[in-house]
């Protein structure tokens, strides 16, 4: 019961916040958000250390069940740490729209998501942050992106509604039509293929902290993780179809990064292959199990998870940094931008190699397990992980030497980095790094570890 | 007692390099002006400290007197069917090969103090050798094929980084993305290699790759062969090596003079119980080595500056050292590793002097030396001698080969690319980026 009050203190704080946010001006915004968070992260902390003796808990009845485990512990300060960082890096054109507010509202709404035991709840909540996030978007002019957030909305909306009256449902009695709504719903939110083109084009909004918003995992994972996957383990829903379809959006999605030439669609178009990459880490887990392989695979796609969360929010802040002050950069020429701007093009190139999964980074543990049981899937399967996983290491390199390298710009005085903004990377990075060459602080990583040794 | 003395015998030799990493990445990241006499000095430190130790453990692994010291660090992730060891295993292939990385690097960062003095990125410089030290001691020590494919990847990174070291100019960027293209794609069959290992051994230590049998084998070994040939610069794979002599001469001496081009049949010697296994995959090693040797060899002779030439004439000593390995000769291949690797380093260190040496000899002998050499090549008919050299001069047209494979792999992406454009375009109410872009903070 204490877990679940604590997590729900860390998602009320910043929902609470969201209403307020817009009534304060400027930078004040800004700090009263960091503020919301700083207590909203005690608070998850607090649910880890209450945590420690057990293993999945159940709690409540009806709508009010709540459902925690390991990845709830792991996930929820990721976002508020993500969210946090998103708040120190945002640009004073974010304070002066309703940026802050949204942010709060979508990553409180994200962590309450994670451990509702409702599907009810769950759907309706999915179903809120995307009507809420297609209206900002819409009201910034990125039609594509507010047409797959709305469609994404009523779909959650439709999968609610056909779950019936049996308030006292549980995941795995979800109605297989509703599966197949909360699945393309899902889809859409994630912009997997052939969502795709509303995550490339997001980046096109003109305030780059709410594409952001509007194109990070904070949601859609949970439902596909809580509502689908018990529906493959059961055969309701092909593992196959699903799998095969993640594979080719996760190869699609290297292929169009690198096949790019904007900076921002290579970025967008990365996103969809590292979303494929979490939903397949997060699917394989159930075929694993089936087949009798050791239950090491859960492992996979959570952590993928939390790596990936972290990396792209990172390397998505550090490209708007750079487009902040430079303007929209090209893949197919030289920006030069390496000796103005040496502090971001170590951070860049840092949660950049941190997306590759380069050693000593979370992403290449998280990699490792997910190739641990890439044959699952098949030869071609496994053949399309591994090419996915080069292809998006080859194009983060692509990427920083095409920005920062090539004849040197004059740095300018605007060129230069605010102290937020470099708290907001080394807060992202350090992370990263920090899970990378110490595993077992995870807390997702420290329970596997404790239960893999009965 | 013995024992333990091994133990910390064989951990102070690798502890150094990843200690030195952590206090220069916190000093940099702290401030760019830390003197280069004090990163001069940690870098000498390390090496000297690790070079004595290693070199202690050198002679007595050799002339076996000591079985191979074997060390376990625990796991940093140890999950039901899944663990990531820190399992290292000196044997003597895996000394000689350390002892070299640190000889050789150590000589390098020697040399490079006063070669770089005062250069901008002498502290990036110095940072990327350590990685690099860090990759090769990882390869020469890992027991496990994951912790190789560690080593294997900080490798590729600080290759990649220090050929584009003069950032500034485009040629030695393009030539890093080249390089860092080759070594990804290779890395495909070393990461698949890793997967059907794991799948079929249920680990992926070297000393149970010898209980593969039969098509599981072939297609792993396969796979190990090809995931060795990009950094080796095995043909098809060669056109990104003398490319990468943009970079400083002192990194082109050590890593494609010295060390890192002699990964990859260090590699394969690492390997071996699973390649002898088939008779096949021996043949395609000496088949892709002898393909190389000639290719290097012939394109080699038709460069017109000393370090291209030099890297090709490396290339094709790496073939032969590939021959040598697929023919079973692996002391023989270690030798030729550690021969060769010396000569070039020597040779790349000294061809900035190249055409001093050449004028102060000539000032000695009161004239221009004789050619040296016996070209093979006049016993041949004019036509194919021309069509030979043209074939040469050409890089046997692997550059072409490259740019269409290349091509056609990425055609689907840019169709899609287009269409997903297109449909933006039908939506959006104005599609253009320029427009959107966020207010320039002032």
């Amino acid at each position: 019961m204490k877990v679940v009050i604590s997590l729900l203190f860390a998602g009320m704080a910043p929902l609470l916040v969201s209403t307020i946010v817009d009534r304060f001006k400027g930078a004040e915004r800004r700090w009263i958000a960091a503020s919301a968070l700083f207590f909203s992260f005690i608070a998850t902390v607090a649910a880890f250390v209450t945590y420690l003796d057990h293993p999945v808990a159940h709690v409540g009845f009806g709508f009010f069940q709540a459902l925690v485990d390991p990845a709830v512990l792991t996930i929820s300060p990721m976002i508020v740490w993500i969210t946090f960082s998103l708040v120190m890096g945002a640009s004073r054109d974010s304070l002066n729209e309703s940026v802050m507010g949204v942010l709060c509202f979508v990553s409180g709404l994200s962590m309450i998501a994670l451990f509702v035991g409702s599907p009810f709840v769950l759907l309706g909540i999915e179903a809120v942050a995307s009507i809420t996030l297609a209206v900002f978007m819409g009201r910034h002019g990125v039609r594509t992106r507010t047409l797959s957030l709305a469609l994404s909305g009523l779909l959650f909306i439709a999968a609610l509604l056909s779950l019936g009256t049996n308030w006292n449902l549980s995941f795995e009695e979800v109605p297989t039509q509703a599966v197949w709504l909360a699945l393309i719903g899902g889809a859409m939110r994630l912009g997997l293929f052939p969502f795709s083109v509303g995550l490339a084009s997001s980046h096109r909004v003109r305030v780059r902290t709410l594409g952001l918003i509007g194109t990070l995992p904070f949601g859609g994972l949970i439902v596909l993780d809580r509502i689908v996957e018990p529906a493959m383990m059961q055969g309701r829903v092909s593992h196959d179809l699903v799998t095969g379809a993640l594979l080719l959006s996760a190869l699609i999605g290297a292929g169009c990064a690198i096949s790019q030439l904007s900076l921002r669609r290579s970025f967008g178009w990365m996103q969809v292959c590292v979303h494929s990459l979490i939903c397949i880490g997060l699917m394989d887990a159930d075929v694993s199990a089936l087949a009798g392989v050791e239950a090491s695979t859960p492992l996979a796609g959570e952590l993928l998870w939390a790596g990936f969360f972290l990396t792209t929010a990172g390397f998505g802040t550090a490209i708007a940094m750079v487009e902040r002050r430079v303007g929209p950069c090209r893949l197919d020429r030289f920006s030069g931008l390496h000796s103005s701007m040496p502090f971001l093009s170590l951070m860049f190139l840092l949660l950049g190699v941190g997306l590759a999964g380069a050693p000593g980074t979370l992403e290449f543990i998280a990699e490792d397990l997910l190739l641990n049981t890439a044959h699952v899937n098949g030869d071609i399967g496994m053949l399309v992980v591994v090419l996915t996983i080069a292809m998006l290491g080859y194009n983060v390199m692509r990427a920083y030497f095409r920005i920062f390298y090539g004849r040197s710009v004059e740095a300018r005085a605007h060129y230069r980095m605010k102290p937020r903004e470099r708290l907001s990377l080394v807060l992202l990075a350090s992370v990263v790094f920090l899970g990378g060459m110490l595993p077992s602080l995870i807390p997702l990583v420290a329970t596997a570890q404790a239960s893999g040794l009965h | 007692m013995q024992t333990d003395l091994l133990h910390m015998l064989f951990f102070g030799a690798i502890l150094p390099v990843p200690l030195s990493i952590i206090l220069l990445a916190v000093g940099l990241f702290y401030s760019n002006r830390i003197p280069e006499r004090r990163i001069h000095q940690l870098m000498a430190m390390s090496m000297s400290t690790s070079l004595l130790l290693t070199t202690a453990l050198l002679v007595p692994l050799i002339a076996g007197w000591i079985d191979p010291i074997e060390m376990d660090l625990g796991a940093i992730v140890a999950v039901r069917g899944y663990s990531f060891d820190l399992a290292f295993e000196l044997n003597r292939d895996g000394v000689i090969f350390l002892w070299l990385d640190f000889a050789l690097c150590g000589l390098v960062g020697a040399f490079s103090s006063n070669y770089l003095h005062r250069e901008e990125g002498y502290n990036r410089f110095y940072f990327l050798l350590m990685v690099f030290v860090l990759g090769l001691e990882i390869i020469s020590v890992a027991q496990g094929l994951d912790m190789i494919f560690a080593g294997w990847e900080l490798l590729g990174l600080s290759s990649t980084l220090l050929i584009a070291y003069f950032y500034r100019r485009p040629g030695p960027v393009e030539n890093g993305l080249r390089a860092y293209k080759v070594y990804r794609t290779t890395d495909v069959g070393l990461l698949l290699s890793l997967v059907l290992i794991h799948h079929h051994l249920g680990t992926t230590s070297l000393d149970a790759l010898g209980q593969l049998t039969g098509p599981s084998a072939l297609l792993i070994g396969g796979l190990l062969i090809f995931g060795a040939m990009g950094k080796g610069a095995i043909a098809p794979f060669t056109p990104w090596l003398p490319r990468a002599m943009e970079g400083p001469t002192t990194s082109s001496a050590i890593f494609y003079g010295a060390l890192s081009v002699h990964a990859s049949p260090f590699l394969l010697i690492r390997v071996r119980s699973l390649l002898e296994s088939d008779p096949l995959l021996m043949s395609v090693i000496v088949a892709l080595g002898l393909i190389t040797a000639v290719h290097a060899t012939t394109v080699g002779r038709t460069q017109t500056d000393i370090k291209t030439s030099l890297g090709y004439a490396c290339v094709a000593q790496v073939g032969l050292i590939w021959v040598e390995i697929g023919l079973g000769f692996h002391t023989l291949a270690m030798a030729h590793i550690v021969g060769h690797a010396i000569l070039r380093t020597w040779q790349f260190l000294r061809s900035p002097s190249v055409l001093l040496d050449r004028q102060v000899l000539a000032r000695a002998m009161g004239h221009n030396p004789n050619p040296t050499g016996h070209y093979f090549e006049k016993y041949l008919p004019a036509f194919v001698r021309r069509w030979t050299y043209r074939i040469a001069l050409e890089r046997w047209y692997l550059d072409e080969l490259n740019v269409v494979i290349g091509r056609v792999f990425m055609s689907p992406f840019d169709l899609i690319n287009a269409a997903s454009e297109w449909l933006e375009t039908k939506i959006e109410t104005d599609p253009s980026e320029d427009v959107v872009s966020e207010v320039l903070e002032q």
